[in-house]
């Protein structure tokens, strides 16, 4: 009986340091980690960016080994957009920012420009984009991230910047870049394999917003005439008549207008003129994705490949008929 | 003995009413004619200094840009973008693509051109200097019957992608991207060793580089102040 006693006594002995060593082991664990953790987070790049496109570029850049914050709230106008105390306490958070800085982010710039903050780098995103800009060089076309080419050069330039920033990741992040870089020209190849073979020398185009240029550019086009006065604003009956008239002179085949924009004089300018119209991206819309600006180039390029075949088309049949004439 | 008071203050007051009478300014009647041509003047005065102020403070900050023409913002994008790839593939993977490579990894604007609307452009390669000559037979065009943009002059064109491999700042690879245009009436330019140096003379047509701005260079020539 005592016996038992005693090794019950042992056992429970054994079990209380067995209890107390995990303790010590996992309080340890703990000190490790907190002491750990803070630092790591310390560490951890805060990348800020102020439209939609660049969310998806930073993003796809820095992976998991930066954090990207958005400067405003999902579901704004960048056109007329004023910062609230909580962006401007955002961006205070941040250890850079990456900006359009060539006319689309103008309520962000303001603040930039006004505000001193010494350790927050502000990356350029336009910085080595050679830039479509009116004849005196004074105003430029922001709408660089509309097109595949430009995406790709901003890549590259934050990429490099973000490298610059944390060296120790520098090369994770040129490599990403890289590889985005590739995902995106496969899209665009895609799209210049079925259009290869068109005859695009002919095909005149309008848009309803300045914001195509860059990405037309790249398969040899130009905008003929932009149909609204301004960006989301509508025109008047006199400028709709003379928008009517332009894109007639101009012979425009095809008239390119946002995604969801549901406007009015589209339908009359496309009656009117007989053109054929088909809605891009502007990729500045919803919630901010990883994914928004692979997504949407790929829709913008089948869009343009059809509306390039249409008007092909459409010119064939045209030369057709006067020959028969 | 009685002094006559009354004799004394009139003799007093005639004598000193004479002096007084004696030194009276004469003040002209005024006709604001030299007021106003003391204040005209000094008006002028200001404006002329103030606008001489002005301009030449103008002058000091005037930033002269050369702008590039619609015609090859896309060629000097893919040239800029080949640019950083292949640095990036020196870097990174310790390569250093020929230009037959960077054809044959159709790597834009070194691969030919798919699209017949799109600029031409014929490559040279000099070590790591890359010059391409884009003769005048190729603008964009549907631009030419543009309404919005100015009609575009049929002009040639030369690119120029310069890559320095001593590793510059912060263990860069250095580049450097410049173009220049030639009017169509003058001889299609044949690319030489020697435009691959940066201080080449001009060409006989007077031609001269303009220095598209990237990360790696400070001083560009794209944009300068006079």
């Amino acid at each position: 009986m005592f016996t038992r006693t005693k090794s019950k006594n042992n056992d429970s002995n054994i079990t209380n340091v067995s209890k107390k060593f995990s303790q010590v082991l996992s309080f340890s664990l703990v000190l490790f980690f907190s002491a750990s953790f803070p630092l790591k987070c310390l560490a951890t790049l805060k990348v800020g960016v102020t439209l939609h496109p660049y969310y998806s570029y930073v993003k796809n850049i820095v992976g998991d080994r930066a954090e990207v914050m958005p400067l405003v709230k999902a579901g704004f106008n960048p056109h007329a957009y004023k910062l609230s105390p909580a962006d401007l306490s955002r961006l205070k958070e941040m250890n850079a920012i990456v900006v359009n800085g060539i006319g689309h982010d103008e309520f962000a710039i303001e603040v930039l420009d006004r505000l001193s903050l010494p350790n927050l780098t502000v990356i350029q995103a336009n910085e080595s984009v050679p830039l479509l800009s009116n004849p005196e060089g004074t105003k430029h076309n922001p709408h660089t991230f509309v097109s595949i080419d430009a995406t790709i050069r901003q890549l590259y330039t934050i990429a490099r910047k973000l490298a610059k920033l944390d060296p120790e990741n520098g090369k994770f992040f040129q490599r990403n870049a890289l590889v985005y870089a590739k995902k995106l020209r496969k899209i665009k190849n895609q799209a210049l394999q079925k259009i290869t073979s068109l005859d695009l020398s002919r095909i005149r185009i309008a848009s309803t917003h300045n914001a195509y240029g860059y990405l037309l550019q790249e398969f040899g086009m130009t905008v003929s005439a932009v149909v609204e006065p301004a960006h989301g604003v509508s025109p008047s009956a006199s400028q709709l008549q003379s928008t009517i008239n332009k894109i007639r002179k101009a012979k425009v085949h095809i008239l390119f207008t946002e995604l969801n924009m549901a406007n009015k004089y589209i339908d009359v300018i496309e009656k009117e003129t007989q053109s054929r119209l088909y809605h891009f991206s502007h990729m500045t819309y919803g919630e901010y994705r990883n994914d928004l600006v692979v997504e949407d180039m790929r829709h913008n390029l089948t869009t343009l490949v059809e509306a390039l075949q249409y008007a092909a088309s459409h010119l064939d049949i045209s030369t057709t008929n006067v020959r028969v004439l | 003995m009685t002094i006559d008071n009354s004799a004394l203050t009139n003799s007093t007051l005639s004598t000193s009413t004479e002096s007084a009478l004696l030194n009276i300014e004469q003040v002209p009647a005024w006709n604001g004619n030299k007021e106003d041509k003391v204040v005209f003047s000094a008006i002028i005065a200001i404006l002329v200094i103030a606008t001489a102020l002005l301009w030449l403070r103008h002058q000091e900050n005037t930033v002269h840009s050369i702008v590039i023409p619609k015609a090859i913002t896309q060629s000097l994008t893919e040239l800029s973008n080949a640019a950083e790839e292949i640095i990036m593939m020196q870097s990174l993977e310790g390569l250093q693509p020929s230009l037959n490579e960077l054809k044959e990894l159709d790597i834009a604007p070194f691969a030919p051109e798919r699209l017949t609307n799109k600029l031409d452009l014929h490559w040279q390669q000099f070590h790591h200097c890359f010059i391409a000559t884009a003769p005048a037979s190729a603008p964009p065009t549907a631009a030419k019957s543009s309404n919005n943009t100015p009609t575009q002059t049929r002009t040639h064109y030369q690119f120029r992608l310069l890559i320095d491999d001593s590793l510059g700042a912060e263990d860069l690879i250095t580049y450097q991207i410049d173009w220049r245009e030639f009017p169509a009436h003058s001889l299609l330019p044949t690319a030489k060793q020697n435009d691959c140096t940066t201080t080449a003379p001009s060409n006989k047509s007077g031609s001269t580089w303009h220095q598209f701005s990237n990360l790696n260079e400070e001083n560009n020539t794209d944009v300068h102040a006079h």
